[in-house]
């Protein structure tokens, strides 16, 4: 990932993923000037955008003129490395990018698809907002909250246990009970 | 020794669970079955690919005779829970069936979950947010699984 040098910048990247949706609006907000330059006061260096199955392709960019670098890609068969090596990650609504991304302790931004129908993903998004463990948004306002965050404000999320359900099926089941 | 049939929607956490099992010195096998129908499927095609998920399951449940069917969702599982469900009804064979609703229902059912759940086809029905606990009392609230 380059050699070590004096003088060179930190990467912070800016990892924002559809998962296996179309979401162009998402994709496209992320590629705008108003959200990049944000995102660029904000101290982020790099953008990679995940787009999935959409049309709208973002402007490649090295970012050698002072602004954000930015990347894209449609698919890849596992999105961990870009998670883990990301400092924001703005997602859809996805539960299983939520909590990949939650798991691994990465400041959260989930970006609620209007156009989607039956939109029961919104209630999962806004409910872990609510408990503040992530920032939620509509596309037209992703670079407000952008600008608003305070990222020190979410709590972090503890990993769940299955325990639980595994007691009780065992308890019906008739399984002696483990001390 | 128990048989369990499992159903998972995602295919990476089917390679997760394959490797752990392996590590845990457990067999596990792994097959796909039909879906009744895809996401935006117009209804009335609906029907026929229903009835060939249903002929599926009923295929796979006379030759795999599970005692235990624990789902998490998808309606892939429905015709495979009415099927065990009907079996037990009529003395055939006793399988329970254990029903957990998706991480992603925090204030409503899924349609699988309210079938399940209405028609008392679930021995033990599992819910992962409490506000869906206090609407279905009959639901077990078990928390974030993830």
């Amino acid at each position: 990932m380059g050699e070590a040098r004096d003088g060179v910048k930190v990467k912070r990247v800016v990892f924002v993923t559809v998962g296996t949706t179309c979401f162009d609006a998402l994709v496209k907000v992320a590629d705008s000037q108003e959200v990049k330059d944000e995102l660029y006061r904000r101290g982020y260096t790099d953008l990679l955008i995940q787009m999935g199955r959409g049309s709208y392709l973002p402007t490649k960019s090295t970012g050698d003129d002072g602004s954000l670098a930015v990347d894209y890609f449609t698919f890849s068969s596992s999105i961990a490395d870009h998670l883990r090596s990301a400092s924001l990650v703005i997602s859809h609504a996805g539960s299983g990018s939520i909590f990949e991304t939650l798991q691994l302790g990465k400041p959260l931004i989930v970006v609620v698809n209007e156009d989607l129908m039956d939109n029961h993903q919104s209630e999962l998004a806004e409910e872990l907002a609510e408990r503040k463990h992530l920032y939620c948004a509509r596309p037209l306002t992703l670079h407000q909250t952008i600008a608003g965050m305070d990222l020190n404000s979410l709590v972090p999320y503890s990993p769940g246990d299955a325990t639980p359900v595994a007691k009780l099926i065992n308890r019906f089941l008739g399984f002696p009970e483990e001390s | 020794m128990f048989l369990f049939f499992l159903f998972i929607k995602e295919v990476s956490f089917l390679t997760l669970f394959q490797s752990q099992s392996e590590t845990k010195g457990l067999s596990a096998e792994f097959m796909q079955i039909y879906r009744s129908r895809e996401v935006g499927q117009s209804y009335v095609t609906s029907v026929w690919t229903t009835l060939v998920a249903i002929a599926h399951a009923l295929w796979l449940m006379i030759k795999i005779r599970p005692q235990v069917v624990l789902c998490n969702g998808p309606g892939t599982c429905i015709p495979l829970c009415v099927i065990a469900f009907f079996f037990k009804v009529v003395g055939i064979r006793w399988s329970s069936i254990f029903y957990v609703e998706s991480l992603a229902r925090v204030k409503r059912l899924s349609l699988s979950g309210l079938l399940l759940y209405k028609l008392r086809i679930a021995d033990q029905f599992f819910v992962q947010w409490p506000h869906l606990q206090r609407k279905y009392p009959r639901a077990h609230y078990v928390g974030c699984l993830m």
